[in-house]
């Protein structure tokens, strides 16, 4: 074992020990005769269970939430209680109970209404954001994300966390998320325990998550809990809907570009469901005139599929078995010819849920999950195939342990087996051209084990402390990481908390990108033996108020500093990997440089969760700079996403049972391009023995970044009109995109015309996306 | 581009949706901000080794971007004050009006091993200056041999502890012929390519450059001539960088030119070659 192995396990040995001792020192459970109160929250008519439902004990002022199997436990002293149980989005429940023994408890939340009383709904009937220990964090209702006007009618769970603050979009019409000066791959996209690496359609236009499949989503952008890892800036897990075991449920939904369909219901009434939700785009029939060929043999088109079967063997197990399956597909077919392109992700998992106590849950997921960018092309005496792809085998168990009301302790262990495949090439010719089959594979194992309590230490101090360990190995190269979490809030009087975190994270695979526009060339990659993995330690602090009539405020800023980041060389690009020195066989790791980057920022998110009229008011203030020692000859720059004042305001108002109007506008200070400032005439290359052409000119980049562009603001509005019908209803949803058909920049490039013997430079502005009305129509039973 | 490149490209759908995307793009001239409106700078080009009969080195002015520019510019400095300095001894480069650039003649100034040079320039009320010194000169070759392939290989020892870039050149001539003039002609085969060799990841060894197998042309030949040129990291990184040509690439990093004028822009390098005449292996 080296110095730095036994230094590690020190830290880690010290960690363990400062946990054991503030276990100790917490009034723990069992010093009296208590009982227990665990059971299932459920949404009311289909029995979905609800992960991070709140419940909450005003006369303690503390409590907890349900898991991620909508399964709670609370340890209390004998007594008469009352428990509030809220959900975001749910109409919240008030319970007494009267504790003399262990008790099952099962509650079911019925989803707000537009008939809510506001009046009614004042004190403790919805959630809190003062009450919860976790900082950095939003929780996204499925039917906000429904409601809020989207692009050519997509509903898209990622653009709707854009107009979080704290979480910018890239380019115009992108589903990029840049969460805290992080770029879009150092998310960790969780969907149902798989991770999910390639979150784009169609050049990022779409994001690959259909929302009518999704019961829950959640963004942790800092004081991440330690049973999360792998990724820098954010954690985004979703969660499928379980499947209504009541009865059957569809919807139907036909827009602009896509059509939908969703289908759920029971297979034994209570005990098993199943939901089957898919979506396809008709864009190949949308660009058939376009098409100089037949009609039908070129075309493009993206679907998604997402299936879920849920079983509750008994009371203590269940079973659940949920994939997903999407695909982007360009194809060109002639009499002699045949070429496409395809993308996609493709995810599975299996998942054993055991509640071996009252106070103890376990979870066992195996986990599947690929993301495959395939070109195949060829005629009678050729064909091509090229491969890029990485594939996950992972497995996880997890136990929740509620030992009394202030503990909440969770731990676990995980392990994926990474294969990679950065580039893998056949080609096969009938002449006497001897074929090519040149394939790159590697494997790594990425692995961690976790601990985290979320503790009430004294009566006003909430805490989450954990520590998480991570490992990876590359061939002979391995890699152990301690990453020590700790959240701290303090509960002052009248619903106003002040919170703290700090999280240190690691992230041994990396996306090399430089389209910025998630094309489907962006390649994973591996830590190695020479790329080290990225590292951050982030540290927040931030306040949060509860008001009245379910409006909350925050007010957070954090400072974020990264190191390993990865960045690809001045010039380089996807396309030429294989060229740039090329008298030395070059893989990507010589196209890369790693460096430096700082963000820090303050946030301010003040939201109205309930009511006819809700919606929220976000403002980030940011910075973030990179430094590299081999790009900008050193010096630190802006990122090209750096955003000065990002602004979102939602409004969502339902106007009657019938009618649902909503509108965003945003405003965001323009992106960072780099454009050049001069040219000048450039030497010749006499060092060669060749007779060298001379560069005549070259237009003088003088540091990265340096241009500023206008800033980029956006109206856009829906309106949504709902009549029941006789079996279900439907509903009309009308949008506007870019409302005020603001021209923003999407990119600035420069040109020359010369005329009567004089040149004039310009600058031009190119704007993506004019004012686009579009439609939907949705019919649901 | 590459193979995969040309097979994106080749399918058409791709082709149509980016053209609808770029068709929907709307473009629009705007006034540069006063941050792209940078002052002009001296531009000095200065590259040669010790084996050139002169020290040359080019003067210019660097132009705005945007704006109007007379066309064709006649940026070359030619009242500038230019010398070139070892530290004791030092130089002043004349004007030549027909090549525009300054000139001294090498037997004026000797380049040597281990010193550092200064060129420097003063014009429009400016002074700029930079400073090299030789990069390693290859003296010796290891081997210059036929492989497996039936291709040459030249192989040479790497300087350790330094980064090193080289480039190889050879030719053999062939098909002696007299023109009906009484001139002797051949045809020249030349067997690399243009490209750099660094001692990257191979620092202190063996470094080797190959040719393509010479099937067809093995027999032809009596000798081959070698030149090996070494040039120092700012060479390498200066052309390296002019030749990613990236404005082929729309997805392509931008890319900046490296310099070590201070106070200008430009480049000052001396380069080493030394020339070989081998007998064909």
């Amino acid at each position: 074992m080296s110095f730095y192995d036994v230094r590690k396990l020190r830290i880690v040995c010290s960690s363990v020990f400062i946990f054991v001792c503030i276990m100790e020192i917490t009034p723990l459970a069992g010093q009296q005769a208590n009982y227990t109160i665990s059971g299932y929250v459920k949404e009311a008519s289909s029995n979905e269970l609800l992960a991070g439902a709140t419940i909450y004990i005003p006369s303690l002022s503390t409590g907890v939430i349900t898991n991620n199997y909508g399964f709670y436990s609370i340890t209390l002293v004998p007594g008469a209680y009352e428990l509030v149980f809220t959900f975001t989005g749910f109409e919240g429940i008030r319970v007494s109970v009267d504790l003399n023994e262990d008790m099952v408890l099962n509650q079911y939340l019925k989803p707000s209404t537009i008939t809510l009383d506001e009046v009614v709904v004042s004190g403790e009937l919805h959630e809190k954001v003062s009450e919860n220990t976790q900082m950095s964090f939003l929780k996204l209702a499925t039917k906000t994300v429904e409601y809020v006007p989207a692009f050519m009618g997509e509903k898209d769970v990622l653009k709707v966390l854009q107009l979080m603050p704290g979480v910018q979009s890239g380019s115009e019409g992108s589903s990029g998320l840049y969460v805290r000066g992080g770029g879009p791959d150092q998310n960790l996209l969780i969907l149902d325990d798989a991770i999910l690496y390639n979150a784009n359609h169609l050049f990022g236009f779409f994001s690959v998550f259909n929302g009518d499949a999704l019961k829950s989503t959640e963004l942790y952008k800092g004081g991440f809990p330690a049973r999360f890892g792998g990724r820098l800036s954010s954690v985004i897990k979703m969660d499928m809907k379980d499947g209504n075991k009541e009865e059957v449920h569809g919807k139907i939904g036909v827009g602009m570009i896509s059509a939908s369909g969703l289908l759920e219901g029971p297979i034994k009434k209570g005990k098993t469901s199943y939901i089957i939700s898919g979506r396809r785009t008709y864009i190949d029939v949308l660009i058939a005139p376009f098409n100089s060929s037949s009609p039908g043999t070129d075309g493009y088109y993206f679907y998604d599929l997402n299936a879920k079967v849920n079983h509750e063997v008994d009371l203590k197990n269940k079973l659940f078995v949920s994939g997903y399956f999407g695909l982007d597909r360009f194809y060109s077919k002639g009499s002699d010819y045949n070429a496409s392109l395809n993308w996609g992700n493709a995810s599975s998992t299996v998942r054993w849920n055991h509640q071996l106590s009252n106070k103890m849950f376990t979870n066992t997921s195996l986990i599947f999950s690929r993301y495959l960018f395939r070109i195949r092309e060829g005629d009678d005496d050729f064909e091509l195939k090229y491969t890029s792809s990485i594939r996950d085998f992972g497995a996880k168990y997890d136990v929740d342990f509620f030992p009394s009301i202030n503990h909440t302790i969770k731990l676990g262990v995980s392990t994926t087996s990474h294969q990679f495949i950065p580039s893998a090439l056949v080609v096969e010719e009938e002449d006497d051209i001897e074929p090519i089959d040149d394939e790159e594979r590697f494997n790594t194992l990425e692995s961690a084990v976790y601990i985290e309590d979320d503790m009430r230490i004294f009566n006003r101090v909430h805490a989450n402390i954990g520590i998480r360990l991570s490992h990876f190995i590359h061939k002979d190269k391995t890699y152990f990481k301690p990453e020590p979490r700790v959240s701290l809030a303090y509960l002052f009087p009248r619903d106003v908390s002040v919170k703290a975190s700090y999280a240190a994270m690691n992230q041994y695979i990396h996306l090399l990108s430089n389209s910025g526009i998630g094309l489907p060339t962006d390649l994973w990659v591996s830590s190695t033996n020479r790329v080290k993995p990225q590292s951050s330690h982030q540290v927040a602090l931030g306040v949060a108020k509860d008001l009245n009539r379910g409006i909350s405020v925050t007010l957070e800023g954090y400072l974020k500093e990264s190191e390993n980041v990865i960045y690809y060389k001045d010039g380089a690009s996807f396309l030429l990997l294989d060229e740039l020195e090329s008298s030395i066989s070059l893989s990507w790791e010589d196209n890369i440089t790693t460096g430096l980057s700082e963000s820090y920022g303050i946030e301010c998110f003040l939201q109205k969760k309930v009511g006819d009229f809700n919606g929220w008011v976000g403002y980030t203030w940011s910075k973030t700079e990179l430094q590299f020692d081999e790009i900008n000859f050193g010096e630190k720059f802006l990122a090209r996403y750096d955003r000065r004042h990002d602004i979102s305001l939602i409004g969502i108002y339902t106007a009657s049972e019938r009618v649902t109007l909503s509108g965003t506008w945003v405003y965001g200070t323009g992106n960072n391009f780099t454009l050049p400032v001069r040219t000048h005439r450039t030497a010749s290359d006499v060092a060669s023995g060749y007779n060298n052409p001379s560069y005549a000119r070259f237009d003088d980049v003088e540091k990265r970044n340096n241009f500023r562009a206008e800033a980029y603001h956006r109206l856009d509005l829906s309106i949504q009109m709902t009549k029941p019908k006789e079996k279900g209803k439907r509903t009309w949803e009308l949008s506007l995109y870019n409302a005020y058909n603001r021209r923003n920049p999407f990119y600035y490039y420069t040109t020359s015309e010369i005329q009567n013997n004089t040149r004039k430079g310009k600058l031009i502005k190119s704007s993506l996306f004019p004012i686009l009305p579009s439609f939907k129509y949705i019919y649901e039973f | 581009m590459n193979f995969e490149m040309n097979a994106i490209w080749n399918i058409k759908a791709w082709r149509v949706i980016a053209l609808i995307i770029l068709w929907a793009c709307d473009t629009v001239e705007v006034e540069p901000p006063e941050i792209l409106d940078a002052e002009d700078k001296l531009v000095m080009n200065a590259i040669f080794s010790p084996a050139s009969d002169t020290i040359t080195v080019e003067i210019s002015m660097s132009e705005k971007i945007f704006g109007i520019i007379p066309e064709p510019s006649s940026n070359i400095v030619s009242d500038a004050v230019v010398t070139i300095s070892d530290g004791s001894l030092t130089r002043t480069l004349s004007f030549d009006d027909v090549q525009k650039v300054y000139i001294l003649p090498a037997t004026q100034f000797s380049l040597e091993k281990e010193v550092t040079y200064r060129l420097e320039l003063t014009a429009n009320n400016k002074t700029v200056y930079a400073e090299t010194s030789l990069p390693y000169k290859v003296n010796r070759l290891e081997s210059v041999e036929l492989n497996d392939s039936n291709a040459l290989q030249i192989s040479w020892q790497d300087l350790p502890n330094e980064k090193n870039y080289y480039r190889v050149y050879a030719e053999s001539l062939y098909n002696r012929r007299e023109g009906t003039d009484g001139e002797v002609y051949y045809s020249r085969y030349k067997f690399f390519d243009n490209d750099f060799i660094t001692d990257a990841h191979k620092d202190g060894q063996l470094l080797s450059v190959t040719s393509d197998a010479l099937d067809e042309f093995q027999n032809r030949f009596d000798s081959v001539s070698i030149e090996v040129y070494s040039v120092d990291e700012l060479y390498w990184d200066y052309f390296r960088v002019l030749d990613l040509d990236t404005e082929e690439d729309p997805f392509s990093e931008p890319v900046q030119l490296p310099s070590n004028v201070v106070g200008g822009i430009g480049i000052f390098s001396i380069f080493q070659v030394s020339k070989f005449k081998m007998k064909w292996p």
